[in-house]
């Protein structure tokens, strides 16, 4: 029993000394996102990424019906139309929480991408690839919480009900929620892992030049 | 090989996601149409060249938003699609909400929208809860996607109201309700709509077109543009298969 005591303290030692390289990191990190996102190159590619994940999600976010669209019998220029519909649609995203949760989800996409393409270019490529692929499975969960649980029209249920039977759409709702906050979080570790290999970068850098 | 391994992994989730989804909107399409219940059609059964279904529970904000817009352009909607395509358009309601846990409100709308049609007014009960709901719910942000607040339980009240704002007889509707008369067909209804669909509403079926919930941002006039697209590729895709 005494032997235990010092143990626990140990891992909680540990966890606070991890917490807290965690926060420095993610102070170099900002520094970092902040050198990559100045160039001009990286902010048209943040802003072209932002724009994509931006429609892509706007396309699904009630449900599945514009694909079904696009493979209806409508005529090319209709199908053109409702491309255009989701554009406008982008804009109304700022009028809801659920909206705003998609931009937010956006942006933070497109800054691990500028980032990525950062760490990549600067032959950081393990790292580049470790934050794309965090970044890609944030996504794919991000896109499977997409839509209405409430009604069942989302990604997750046609899963679920699967193995749950009706109860699905309920455990449809509570996953999702669940899912978009690890979708957050793993973006958010993903960015504060790249921001860091950028700020290394950087520094190395101007240490060189100097 | 690891990064051989993780690319694959990611391809092969996508790829899981993506036949799953599909596997709903690919679920092909009923066939010999017979109506669930004809005081919940518009348009004429005889004659339809076209059937229209929608599958709903009047407490599913989508299915609401879809309602809310031809409702508001009814005439036109009339005049174009139901009279001037001689489409059967046909509202299938369900508690599927109720009997996923979400709203306690799907039950007594559900059964409330059978009793109505009985009395052989539908229409009015269901276009008075609708205007109901916007006014004390929906237009406030509440009950219009995952992330609002909630409409809270509703008194049963609140339905004989709407019944009678909708122009049903007020003893009769209460008396229905109170004796459950409609509870069995709304129970039909949602097991046979949960056995079709493997997913949620709001759920269209145009003849051989289907789709899966409704895009819109709770404005009748813009919302109706994404009600005529729906249509529109129902009788397209239809043309497109004959």
């Amino acid at each position: 029993m005494g032997e235990k005591k010092p143990k626990k303290r140990s891992v909680f030692k540990k966890l606070k000394q991890n917490c807290e390289a965690f926060t420095n990191k993610a102070k170099y990190a900002v520094v970092g996102c902040g050198y990559c996102v100045r160039r001009p190159k990286y902010i048209a590619l943040f802003v072209a990424s932002f724009l994509f994940f931006l429609f892509f999600l706007t396309f699904f976010r009630d449900g599945n019906g514009n694909w079904q669209l696009l493979w209806s019998g409508l005529s090319f220029g209709y199908k053109m139309k409702v491309l255009g519909l989701v554009c406008l649609a982008m804009f109304g995203n700022f009028a809801s929480l659920y909206g705003i949760s998609l931009i937010f989800l956006s942006l933070l996409q497109a800054l691990a991408i500028a980032l990525i393409v950062f760490a990549w270019r600067n032959r950081k490529r393990e790292a580049a690839l470790d934050g794309a692929s965090a970044g890609g499975f944030a996504s794919l969960l991000g896109f499977a919480t997409l839509g209405c649980p409430t009604c069942g029209i989302s990604f997750l249920t046609p899963i679920l009900s699967a193995l749950a039977g009706a109860s699905a759409t309920m455990l449809a709702e509570r996953i999702g929620t669940v899912l978009s906050i690890l979708a957050f979080a793993l973006l958010l570790y993903a960015i504060v892992k790249l921001g860091y290999t950028v700020y290394i970068i950087v520094g190395t850098s101007k240490k060189e030049e100097k | 090989m690891k990064k051989g391994i993780r690319i694959g992994l990611i391809v092969l989730f996508i790829g899981f996601l993506f036949a799953l989804a599909s596997y709903n909107s690919l679920h092909p399409a009923e066939q010999g149409y017979t109506v669930w219940n004809d005081a919940m059609t518009m348009g004429d059964k005889e004659t339809a060249k076209h059937h229209f279904i929608m599958y709903t529970d009047i407490f599913c904000p989508y299915c609401d938003k879809f309602s809310d817009a031809v409702t508001a352009n009814l005439d036109d909607f009339k005049e174009q699609y139901i009279d001037g395509q001689n489409i059967l358009f046909e509202i299938r309601v369900t508690d599927l909400n109720y009997l996923a846990g979400h709203s306690n409100n799907s039950l007594p709308a559900g059964e409330g929208a059978y009793c109505a049609a009985k009395q052989n007014n539908f229409w009015g009960y269901y276009h008075s809860l609708l205007d109901k709901l916007f006014e004390d719910y929906h237009s406030k942000g509440i009950g219009v996607d995952r992330n609002s607040e909630h409409i809270p339980d509703l008194n049963i009240t609140y339905f004989y109201d709407a019944a009678e704002k909708g122009g049903l007889n007020r003893e009769q509707f209460v008396s229905c309700m109170e004796k459950h008369e409609g509870k069995s067909e709304l129970d039909k209804n949602t097991t046979r709509t949960a056995n079709t669909l493997n997913g949620g509403v709001p759920y269209f079926v145009f003849d051989k077109f289907t789709y899966n919930g409704f895009m819109g941002e709770w404005n009748p006039t813009t919302d109706y543009i994404n009600v005529r697209i729906l249509m529109d590729a129902g009788l397209e895709t239809g043309k497109e298969k004959e």
